[in-house]
């Protein structure tokens, strides 16, 4: 949760996020496969494990279906899908993060829950040109034991949408 | 007979020997001065060389008929009755013993050959007593794996539980992290909430950690169960093929005149 001046108000550009330094946000980190990703707290609503996935017939690349989950229908995306362009088949003890940016919502498909913590935005580490080849992640935190990439909802949405 | 008794063996073979000889050189000298007072002078030299020849001739005829019946009553007779009570211990008859009364050859073999009885009698019941301590120890061996088994049997249920236990950790984990979704949502009104949740979050992970790491020793603990009652189960199978063996080996023995027989 950033700890700015409108706790309230929507951060879900990065900009936005630097604009807040130096206060610290609060990400939810998940793992997914060895890669660790960092969601803005404020953007998640929710964590839990998910059961099946319905396929969804022409849906974009990276969307792996729809899946009941903490009590609505949400449209389940699969990061692996998305940037290593393959498939990946959700096991039933596959977790999930149901995120909503800019009125979009949908399910983050992840392997493991490994932390909450507070970071300072202003140590995110943009990436220049990234948007083709890892679509959504706006830059990475390095940390002293680990790197973590974090991960914008709404941006991720966006290029789905632009995709289709 | 007990002065008899004491003479050696090859003594008792030559007496008999001596005895004949003298006995025909007696009968010689009787038959040619026999010989010598009837006869006319013209034909005693032949007379005297036949009757002396027909004395020896008789004497030694004799006397090989009498040394013969010597060698069966003190010879033959003892060292059969030696073949017969070998074979009876060939047959697993240990009661068998030989008359050791002397001091002759024949009775110094007889004394050899009932300590020689005696000491194999005294180690077949040795063989019996191991036989049977055999029995008793490869019967606690049997127990014993059955225990490991038993042991192994309950370390899994203590897994399962582990096991159960992690995913309580795992759910209370993501309600805790679901619970510090809302306190964020809440702004400054789920501060505190908040801490509550983080505090839930981290006993949930201790939990599972701690549950993973107990799991982890249980296997550990399972694989030397595994180990040891495989082990165990190769000493009994080993300890019962010698005990049959064995067993085999002692069976039928014949201890003595009551008919205790193994």
């Amino acid at each position: 949760m950033p700890e700015c001046a409108d706790e309230n108000a929507p951060k879900t550009e990065l900009s936005e996020i630097n604009a807040s330094a130096p206060f610290t946000a609060t990400y939810l980190i998940v793992r997914l496969d060895s890669r660790l990703i960092a969601l803005e707290l404020s953007q998640v609503r929710g964590v839990g494990q998910i059961g099946k996935i319905v396929p969804l017939p022409g849906a974009p690349h990276g969307v792996a279906g729809l899946v009941f989950f903490r009590g609505g229908i949400e449209a389940a995306l699969d990061l692996k899908a998305i940037w290593e362009s393959g498939q990946q088949l959700p096991s039933a003890t596959t977790l999930a993060a149901l995120v909503e940016a800019e009125g979009l919502r949908a399910v983050l498909l992840f392997d493991a829950l490994t932390d909450m913590i507070d970071i300072a935005p202003v140590s995110l580490i943009e990436f220049d040109d990234n948007a083709k080849l890892l679509a959504g992640v706006t830059g990475r935190f390095v940390l002293p034991s680990s790197e973590i990439w974090l991960v914008s909802p709404a941006r991720l949405l966006r290029y789905l949408i632009q995709s289709k | 007979m007990g002065r008899w008794l004491r003479i050696r063996l090859t003594d008792k073979l030559f007496i008999p020997f001596v005895g004949i000889l003298v006995l025909s050189v007696i009968l010689t000298i009787i038959s040619t001065l026999y010989v010598l007072r009837t006869s006319d002078p013209e034909h005693s030299t032949l007379r005297l060389v036949s009757t002396i020849l027909l004395a020896g001739l008789s004497t030694i005829v004799i006397g090989a008929f009498i040394y013969s019946w010597v060698l069966k009553f003190v010879l033959l007779l003892r060292i059969r009755s030696a073949i017969i009570a070998a074979q009876a211990i060939a047959g697993r008859d240990l009661t068998q013993r030989l008359d050791e009364r002397g001091e002759d050859e024949l009775a110094v073999l007889a004394a050899a050959f009932n300590a020689m009885s005696d000491n194999l009698r005294e180690l077949t019941k040795a063989l019996v007593r191991v036989s049977s301590e055999m029995d008793k120890i490869a019967a606690v061996n049997r127990d014993r794996v059955q225990q490991i088994k038993d042991l192994r049997r309950r370390t899994v249920q203590v897994g399962e539980v582990m096991e159960f236990i992690e995913q309580i950790a795992d759910q209370t984990k993501l309600i805790a992290f679901n619970a510090s979704i809302e306190a964020a949502g809440a702004g400054e009104m789920g501060r505190r909430f908040e801490v509550v949740a983080r505090e839930i979050r981290r006993l949930a992970e201790n939990v599972g950690e701690s549950a993973g790491q107990i799991r982890s020793r249980i296997t550990d603990i399972q694989k030397a169960g595994e180990l040891l009652a495989s082990t165990a189960a190769q000493e009994s199978e080993e300890m019962n093929n010698q005990s049959a063996k064995l067993q085999k080996l002692t069976t039928g023995f014949k201890f003595d005149n009551l008919n205790n027989n193994l």
